[in-house]
C-alpha cells in the first residue's frame, strides 16, 4: 500500500469576532501549508474586515507541529493542540526520520532527478516553499557541506518557519563551526521545542563550540531530560572549566530528586 | 542524569572536576564509585592518583577493577605513589598494586630498582618489589618475543 505524502485536515480558528475553518496540509518533506478562506477574499473586503487574523491565530499550532518532524524518532509527540487529529500525529510519526524520502518525491514531481550541488542550490531560491524545503532537506541528507553558508544566510532571510526548520535540520546533519552562531541563536529561542533543542545542543558539542558554554549551561535547567542530557554531554565535549560548577549543581539536584 | 555528569566532568578534567570526582569515590553507591573511577582515569591527570590509590581497598570488586584500570590509564605518574602503597597493611591493596605496576610495565622498572637499592626497606615490601620487578621483566620479555614472532610472520 502506497503511503500518502500529504495529509490535509481542518482546524477551527478564531478570526476577528468570528470563527471559521482553515485547511492545514502536512507534507512528507516537512512543509506545512495553511489555507484560509480569508486568503481569497478580495482585498477591498479584507480592508473592511480589519480584524481578520486567522493565519496569525493558527501560527503557533503550525510552528509546534512543524517542529515535530525534526525531533528524534524516539521522542513522543507532545504539547500539541487538541484540535490536531490523531491521523495527523500518525502522519508526522511516519515521516519523521524519513524526510529525505519525502523530499525526493517532491523534487521528482517537479522534474528534478539529478541531485547535483548546483541543481539543489538553484532550488533554494524557488518561489515555492515546498521546493525550497525539499531541496534543503536533500542537501542536508546528502551532506553537501558546501551549502552551509547558504543555509546560514537562508535561515536569516527566510519567511517560512518550516523552511527555516528544514535548513536548521540540514545543518544538524553536518554540524560545522561556521554554523555555530546560528545553532546558538536557535538554542535560545523560547518557542523552540526542547526535543529539537536537544539536537542543537548535541551539534554544538560535536563542533566543540566554546561560545556555546553559557547557552548550554542554561539548557541544563530545561524540563526535557533529553535536552539536559544533551547539554551535559556537549559541555563535556567542549571541556570548559566554566561548566564544572553548574554540572556539579546538576548532579546534586538530581541526587536530591532521586532520593525524594 | 548523574551518570552523564560524571562522564562530562571526566572529560573536562580540571582541578575542580577531579576534586568532585574524588569525593564521589567515597559515596555509598558502588555504581557511582565505579563511574567516578573511570572518569578520573579519563582525566589522565596526576592529581587524580592519590584518591584512586586510596580507593584500592574498596569493598566492591568492580570498583577496584575500575580504579586499577584508571591508574593504568594514567600510567607513569602513578608509579611512585603505587610503590609507596606497597607498604600498605592490606593484603588486597598490595596485590592490586603489584598487578597495576606489572600492567604499567617499563616506566615502573627504574623506580623499583632504585627503591631496592635503598637500605631501610621492610623485608616484606622488598620481597614484593622484587616479585613485581621480575614479573614486569618477564612480561616485557614475553611481549618482545611476541613482537618478534609478529615481525617474522609479517616478513
Amino acid at each position: 500500500m502506497a503511503v500518502e505524502t500529504i495529509f490535509p485536515f481542518t482546524v477551527k480558528t478564531k478570526c476577528g469576532e468570528a470563527e471559521h475553518e482553515v485547511i492545514v496540509t502536512l507534507t512528507a518533506w516537512g512543509m506545512i501549508e495553511v489555507f484560509s478562506p480569508c486568503q481569497i477574499l478580495p482585498s477591498s473586503i479584507l480592508k473592511l474586515a480589519k480584524t481578520a487574523n486567522c493565519l496569525k491565530q493558527i501560527s503557533p499550532l503550525v510552528k509546534g507541529l512543524s517542529q515535530e518532524f525534526y525531533c528524534s524518532e524516539d521522542q513522543p509527540i507532545s504539547n500539541l493542540s487538541r484540535q490536531i487529529p490523531l491521523e495527523a500525529r500518525e502522519f508526522v510519526k511516519i515521516w519523521r526520520g524519513r524526510l529525505p524520502e519525502g523530499a525526493m518525491v517532491k523534487l521528482k514531481e517537479v522534474g528534478l532527478t539529478t541531485l547535483t550541488l548546483e541543481n539543489l542550490k538553484s532550488k533554494f531560491r524557488s518561489p515555492d516553499p515546498n521546493i525550497r524545503c525539499s531541496a534543503i532537506i536533500m542537501a542536508g541528507a546528502m551532506k553537501k557541506h558546501e551549502v552551509i553558508p547558504d543555509l546560514v544566510r537562508l535561515i536569516e532571510v527566510e519567511e517560512e518557519f518550516c523552511v527555516q526548520l528544514a535548513a536548521l535540520w540540514a545543518i544538524l546533519e553536518m554540524p560545522n563551526l561556521y554554523a555555530a552562531p546560528t545553532l546558538r541563536q536557535w538554542l535560545n529561542r523560547p518557542e523552540l521545542k526542547e526535543g529539537l533543542k536537544a539536537r542543537l545542543a548535541t551539534a554544538l558539542g560535536q563542533i566543540k563550540d566554546n561560545c556555546a558554554v553559557e547557552p548550554l549551561i542554561e539548557a541544563l535547567r530545561g524540563k526535557d531530560p533529553n535536552l539536559r542530557r544533551a547539554a551535559i554531554w556537549a559541555l563535556g565535549q567542549i571541556k570548559d572549566g566554566r561548566a564544572v560548577k553548574p554540572l556539579i549543581e546538576t548532579w546534586k539536584i538530581n541526587r536530591e530528586a532521586e532520593i525524594a | 542524569m548523574r551518570e552523564e555528569v560524571i562522564g562530562a566532568l571526566g572529560h573536562i578534567g580540571d582541578e575542580s572536576s577531579i576534586e568532585f570526582l574524588s569525593g564521589v569515590l567515597l559515596i555509598s553507591d558502588p555504581k557511582f564509585r565505579r563511574l567516578a573511577a573511570q572518569a578520573l582515569g579519563e582525566t589522565k591527570s596526576p592529581n587524580a592518583v592519590q584518591s584512586l590509590i586510596r580507593g584500592l581497598g574498596d569493598g566492591d570488586g568492580k570498583v577496584r577493577e575500575a580504579i586499577a584500570e584508571a591508574l593504568i590509564q594514567i600510567g607513569q605518574p602513578t608509579v611512585e605513589p603505587l610503590i609507596s602503597a606497597m607498604k600498605s597493611k592490606g593484603e588486597l591493596v598490595r596485590r592490586q598494586v603489584v598487578k597495576i605496576l606489572v600492567q604499567i610495565g617499563l616506566p615502573a622498572i627504574e623506580p623499583l630498582r632504585n627503591l631496592l637499592k635503598g637500605k631501610n626497606i621492610e623485608p616484606r615490601v622488598q620481597v614484593l618489589e622484587e616479585q613485581t620487578l621480575r614479573q614486569i621483566l618477564k612480561e616485557g620479555g614475553r611481549n618482545e618475543r611476541r613482537d618478534e614472532r609478529g615481525v617474522t610472520k609479517r616478513g
